[in-house]
């Protein structure tokens, strides 16, 4: 059924302008928990709370048999930060793991749009990085220190 | 659409850790309700704690506490639907079973018409989103983006056709229907308008009751537990005086669980 969901997916899939920063390139690892940790220090608005890898994939429509490891850290409703690191098993599911994540963030643009413009902005300057097989989304009060901090890990 | 692309089955988290550290924090929170000065009118009966005014006449229709809470298999085919609360309730709660369609600004007026539900292929409208799902209880959370309506008749008017027409999506021809109460807000901190302040809490709660009793639907207390004891949400429990922190959805989850209606009730 996934594998269907991820057929229709890419069938009806905008070419999406991603703002990812591939790195790219060989064998990488990555402590998934601290930079999350990290990124979630950008954040200031509102509380954030670790969700379940269930809870995570069905956020994401992410494919769960082709991800290794996954983090995400998602809000009380208040705002739009977020933060999501996948770890993929191979690197051919980060390029759909990126389009996946940038469909979450042209969603929640949607809805805030109207409900709550200062959230809406934040979203406009969402994260999604890749390096590796590991994929980043921070939606953050300060994206550049988040990229800052992505930088420093080496995405 | 693939049902699993519009809500989540979990199945990973402790319920046991989850479960148990909510109800200390519940029980933290009455303590602390019960031995705070008072500040206006107490309310003197335990069971009306966090209903309006004239709640009490409408008492056989709030849930009441089951001696054997359910575990979250119980919610298996439950849709919660919902706007950002709801939104935070499946975020930080840690429950593990259930089909979520929330939204941040879902509200009655623009339950049929708005494309609110994130899908892998863009939001899609609830109606839409429920044709994928097989449910035969529902749980209900609307009214916080209503505080502002200038008739809360018509905010029971509406919200009593938006389950109606729920209801017929339902796998079961009488699904269960539960209808949580509208948080109170923690009015110093809100910043999105006045009119979301207690007092209209209490007027659409008490139109959702109404509502309750003539339609035969269950309505969930939260404010029993997220109540300071004087019609505002406890301090300290949301960031924005709205939306609620990670251990207040825990003990939101734990009074779920708590609060249900038994299956011999249900068929009496």
């Amino acid at each position: 059924m996934k594998k269907k969901a991820a057929s229709c997916l890419m069938a009806a899939m905008f070419v999406l302008s991603l703002t990812a920063c591939g790195s790219g390139g060989g064998k990488k690892n990555v402590d998934m928990a601290k930079l999350s940790a990290d990124l979630q220090g950008t954040i200031t608005s509102g509380s954030l709370g670790e969700v379940s890898s269930d809870i995570m994939a069905a956020t994401y429509f992410l494919d769960t048999s082709k991800i290794s490891e996954s983090t995400a850290a998602l809000n009380s409703g208040a705002s739009a930060c977020e933060v999501a690191i996948v770890k993929c098993s191979d690197d051919s599911y980060v390029k759909e793991a990126e389009q996946l994540f940038q469909t979450r963030v042209d969603n929640q643009a949607a809805l805030f749009a109207d409900y709550n413009a200062p959230e809406a902005a934040k979203l406009d300057d969402a994260i999604i990085a890749s390096a590796g097989d590991y994929v980043v989304l921070c939606v953050s009060d300060d994206p550049e220190s988040a990229q800052k901090i992505l930088k420093e890990a080496g995405f | 659409m693939e049902e699993e692309e519009v809500f989540a089955q979990a199945d990973l988290l402790p319920e046991e850790t989850a479960s148990s550290e909510s109800e200390s924090s519940a029980e933290t929170q009455l303590a602390s309700a019960e031995t705070e000065p008072l500040e206006t009118e107490p309310q003197t009966e335990p069971e009306n704690i966090g209903l309006p005014e004239g709640g009490a006449d409408y008492l056989d229709y709030v849930v009441h506490e089951q001696p054997t809470p359910v575990d979250d298999s119980y919610f298996e085919d439950a849709v919660f639907i919902g706007d950002s609360r709801m939104e935070g309730f499946r975020n930080l709660s840690g429950i593990t079973k259930g089909s979520f369609l929330t939204a941040v600004g879902m509200e009655l007026e623009n339950f049929y018409t708005d494309a609110q539900i994130p899908t892998a292929r863009g939001n899609m409208t609830v109606m839409d989103a429920l044709k994928n799902i097989n449910f035969t209880k529902i749980y209900m959370m609307l009214g916080t983006n209503e505080l502002g309506a200038y008739d809360m008749d018509e905010v029971r008017e509406s919200y009593r056709k938006v389950l109606s027409d729920i209801k017929t999506c339902s796998a079961s021809a009488d699904p269960v229907v539960y209808v949580y109460s509208v948080v109170y807000v923690e009015e110093a901190l809100v910043t999105t308008g006045d009119y979301v302040n207690n007092a209209n809490v209490d007027a659409v709660n008490l139109e959702i009751l109404k509502m309750c009793r003539e339609e035969g639907y269950h309505y969930i207390n939260l404010n029993e537990i997220l109540s300071d004891g004087y019609h505002s949400l406890v301090s300290g429990a949301s960031s924005d005086g709205i939306h609620l922190d990670q251990p207040y959805c825990q003990d939101w989850l734990s009074y779920t669980r708590s609060h249900y209606v038994p299956d011999d009730a249900e068929s009496a």
